[in-house]
């Protein structure tokens, strides 16, 4: 329900989130900093502006304590776990596609990684900004603007990525045949591929975890 | 006279924003446990007024960082869930040390600014 400054707590705690996780503040951090939120707003049915101000200034409070794991720098383990998946998924479809048969891998084989690790390192950072943007200062004509501005660039991005991998592929020979593989083999590489991205995502990356007992979440946990 | 409203509760806020934390510690002190909208309550029935959310929850995130409370999530009384904040054996000893270390030094500022009332009043 929209308070006094016709923000709802649902549009608080995701730009909350969002502008936390640009400050760099750790997962398990965050997870309590919302948690309070929402225990204090649906406790004392106060506009989560009025009680905490604004997402930005807020977050601004917790910055610097510690600086987590696997973020940082130009290159994060999400770029890197995020790519890994991509390229196994795309082994792995390669893979069932071909079941029975032998795959040649030539030098074309980058026309379809390099979009993706382009994707994972240039666009990401675009979209990042776009949301730093949209969540600093919660207005609903600002959220409006920047989603429209955010869509628009993930539009504009897979196009570019797209028109890329074709562009590159035009111009790389498909000979000579690098290696040629069984198609089963990349069923297994892919599916290696994919679950070592998503076990180390999962074991390192640093997630936002809600400290609350099940019970007392009151509605499904957040980004 | 707004100007000067204005001016008297920023300095309020800027003496509150060395003695929050022991207010805090020693509201925690006399409650046993308790959350921080009871926290918000107890301090504004004593006086501090204006405290939000925003001011209060940093304030015991660091306290916890300190190792000064600790704290665990419960469930309200037909709300949503709590988070219970309890004063440890460390923030125990800060608070009598520092409320000791508060109390000179405000008696020691009482006395400086005593003189000038009772001068004003001549």
């Amino acid at each position: 329900m929209p308070g006094q400054h016709g923000t709802s707590l649902k549009d608080y705690t995701e730009a909350l989130t969002t502008q936390l996780r640009l400050r760099d503040v750790p997962g398990r951090a965050i997870g309590q900093i919302v948690a309070e939120v929402e225990s204090h707003v649906r406790e004392t049915g106060e506009d989560p502006v009025e009680a905490f101000g604004q997402p930005g200034s807020y977050s601004a409070q917790f910055a610097g304590r510690r600086r987590p794991v696997g973020r940082g720098g130009w290159l994060s383990l999400d770029d890197v776990t995020f790519t890994m998946f991509m390229v196994g998924a795309l082994v792995l479809l390669n893979g069932v596609l071909n079941l029975g048969e032998i795959v040649n891998v030539t030098a074309n084989v980058v026309s379809w990684v390099a979009p993706i690790v382009i994707y994972a390192l240039v666009v990401g950072r675009i979209d990042i900004a776009v949301a730093d943007r949209e969540t600093r200062t919660i207005t609903a004509a600002r959220r409006t603007q920047g989603t429209r501005a955010a869509s628009w660039l993930r539009f504009l991005a897979a196009f570019a990525t797209f028109a890329l991998g074709m562009a590159i592929s035009s111009r790389l020979p498909h000979e000579p045949v690098l290696v040629s593989l069984p198609g089963w083999s990349l069923v297994l590489v892919g599916l290696a591929v994919t679950a070592v991205s998503v076990w180390v995502y999962q074991r390192w990356s640093d997630r936002i975890v809600d400290p609350r007992p099940w019970h007392l979440k009151g509605r499904p946990k957040w980004r | 006279m707004v100007t000067e409203d204005r001016a008297t509760a920023d300095r309020q806020t800027q003496w509150l924003r060395g003695v929050l934390d022991l207010a805090v510690l020693a509201t925690l002190q006399s409650a046993g446990t308790s959350y921080g909208y009871a926290l918000i309550q107890s301090l504004t029935e004593a006086g501090i007024l204006d405290l939000k959310g925003g001011t209060i929850y940093p304030l015991l995130a660091r306290l916890e960082q300190e190792g000064l409370v600790s704290s665990e999530w419960r469930a309200g009384h037909g709300g949503p869930g709590r988070k219970y904040f309890t004063i440890t054996a460390t923030g125990r000893e800060v608070l009598i040390r520092s409320a000791a270390g508060w109390t000179d030094f405000s008696a020691r500022i009482g006395s400086i600014l005593g003189g000038a009332l009772s001068r004003g009043g001549r």
